[in-house]
């Protein structure tokens, strides 16, 4: 399975992000393998490890025959303050106020959390026709 | 009356595209709807606009104050057949028209402006990058910026499995790639403008959807795990507190679902998309076409006026062309 480089970088970087969140530590090259979708191959993961550790994105530390990479810094933690003013000044903003944001997904009706919750837990693709 | 007929079509062709855009919205691909829809808006609501404020021009060009101001005469303009004080009123729609959508351009400039710069402060490189803020609150958007930035808060995250995440990421830079935003807000300015077209940035916000829902899916190679991040994501979010209504941005998300597993058997709509780009061409032509011919008998009115001496003051000499 062929990805762009920046892909599994990031990829990479949302799992040891996550495994640090959940308090799990540093993530050795073959947990961070294992987190990944699509089976990438060790030797793959290992290089955008060493890659990212180079940029400076990840710390490592021995363990066992090999190492166990953390986050340099939590990515938000980098420039909280700024961040969270520019995500204020954009939410905030007169009128309209997400008119140029593009979101994920809006709001939702309350009917419409009863559909996707029998939706998601896996009722199959037919329960649309409701 | 030729000048009639040519000043009439942009107001029918406009008034049609206000009606058909929702069934065109459902023929299209949404790439097309996207693009083809905010095009013709414009195109239609900026000649209707130029040829209401010809019939304006013309009716209160019957009034003998404006024909003496403007040194015409009144007799030797196109006859409309009514009092020239219904000008007036087409006039002030013309004025409001013109000023609601220059107010709501220069909104809209604003907006992009603050993106862009929120965009420049939360720096990283290339067009795209992620932005993980840490927030409990499940929340993720593309902000639109000459290099778009993706915020995506922890708490989103969180909701997601890998695999959602991914496509997640990739229908937002879905939205920064095909730039989105512009087609959506060049839509906004058409329904602004004419408000025949109000239908169109709706349909349009969801064609954008919906081809970014798309671009998700052939990204992560699976509609179910794209439909899944929809539905979560939606979910973590929660529901709305206040009544449904305003805020009705793009398609509702049972929809995307529903699209998304089932989609509709498209076939190829290019006779479709090629007869409404055909049909904003002849808009756009019939309009400068009429705009000549309204140039025309507003120099013959003068010549008129200066041959006649109905005028004390002499216009201003004319170079033959």
């Amino acid at each position: 399975m062929r990805r762009e480089r920046g892909a599994l970088e990031r990829a990479v970087l949302l799992a040891v992000e996550e495994s640090s969140r959940r308090g799990g530590g540093a993530l050795t090259v073959a947990e961070v393998v294992a987190a990944l979708d699509g089976e990438p191959a060790y030797t793959t993961v290992l290089t955008t490890l060493s890659r990212l550790h180079d940029k400076g994105a990840l710390t490592r530390e021995p363990r066992g025959r090999g190492f166990a990479y953390a986050l340099a810094a939590a990515p938000a933690a980098v420039d909280a303050a700024r961040t969270a003013r520019q995500m204020r000044r954009l939410l905030e903003a007169e009128g309209r106020r997400d008119d140029v944001l593009a979101r994920f997904v809006a709001e939702l009706d309350p009917a419409d959390a009863t559909r996707l919750r029998r939706f998601l837990s896996d009722d199959p693709p037919a329960a649309g026709a409701s | 009356m030729r000048l009639a007929v040519l000043l009439a079509l942009p107001l029918l062709a406009t008034a049609l595209l206000g009606a058909g855009a929702p069934a065109l919205g459902r023929r299209l691909h949404p790439a097309s709807v996207v693009r083809l829809l905010p095009v013709a808006g414009v195109v239609g609501a900026a000649t209707s606009g130029f040829s209401l404020s010809v019939v304006a021009l013309v009716l209160l060009g019957h009034a003998a104050d404006v024909a003496a101001l403007g040194h015409w005469s009144a007799r030797s303009l196109p006859e409309p057949g009514v009092p020239w004080a219904w000008g007036l009123p087409v006039a002030v729609v013309v004025a409001v028209l013109l000023l609601t959508s220059t107010a709501h351009v220069a909104r809209v400039l604003a907006q992009l402006w603050r993106a862009e710069l929120a965009c420049r402060d939360l720096g990283g490189p290339g067009s795209g990058a992620v932005v993980v803020v840490d927030a409990p609150a499940a929340d993720a958007y593309a902000i639109p910026g000459v290099r778009g930035r993706v915020l995506v808060s922890t708490g989103m995250l969180a909701a997601l499995d890998p695999a959602e995440r991914r496509a997640l990421l990739a229908h937002e830079r879905s939205h920064l790639a095909h730039r989105h935003h512009l087609w959506i807000q060049a839509a906004e300015v058409a329904r602004v403008a004419n408000p025949l077209l109000r239908a169109l940035p709706g349909l349009v916000r969801s064609a954008c959807e919906q081809e970014a829902d798309l671009d998700a899916a052939r990204s992560v190679r699976s509609p179910q795990v794209t439909a899944r991040a929809i539905a979560r994501a939606a979910l973590a979010r929660g529901t709305r507190a206040a009544p449904p209504g305003l805020a009705a941005t793009g398609a509702d998300v049972a929809e995307r679902i529903e699209t998304l597993l089932a989609p509709a058997p498209r076939r190829p709509r290019g006779a479709v998309a090629a007869l409404l780009a055909t049909a904003v061409l002849a808009t756009l032509v019939v309009s400068l076409v009429s705009a000549d011919v309204t140039e025309d008998s507003f120099e013959r009115a003068q010549a008129a006026a200066a041959g006649a001496g109905v005028e004390p003051h002499r216009p201003p000499p004319r170079s033959p062309s």
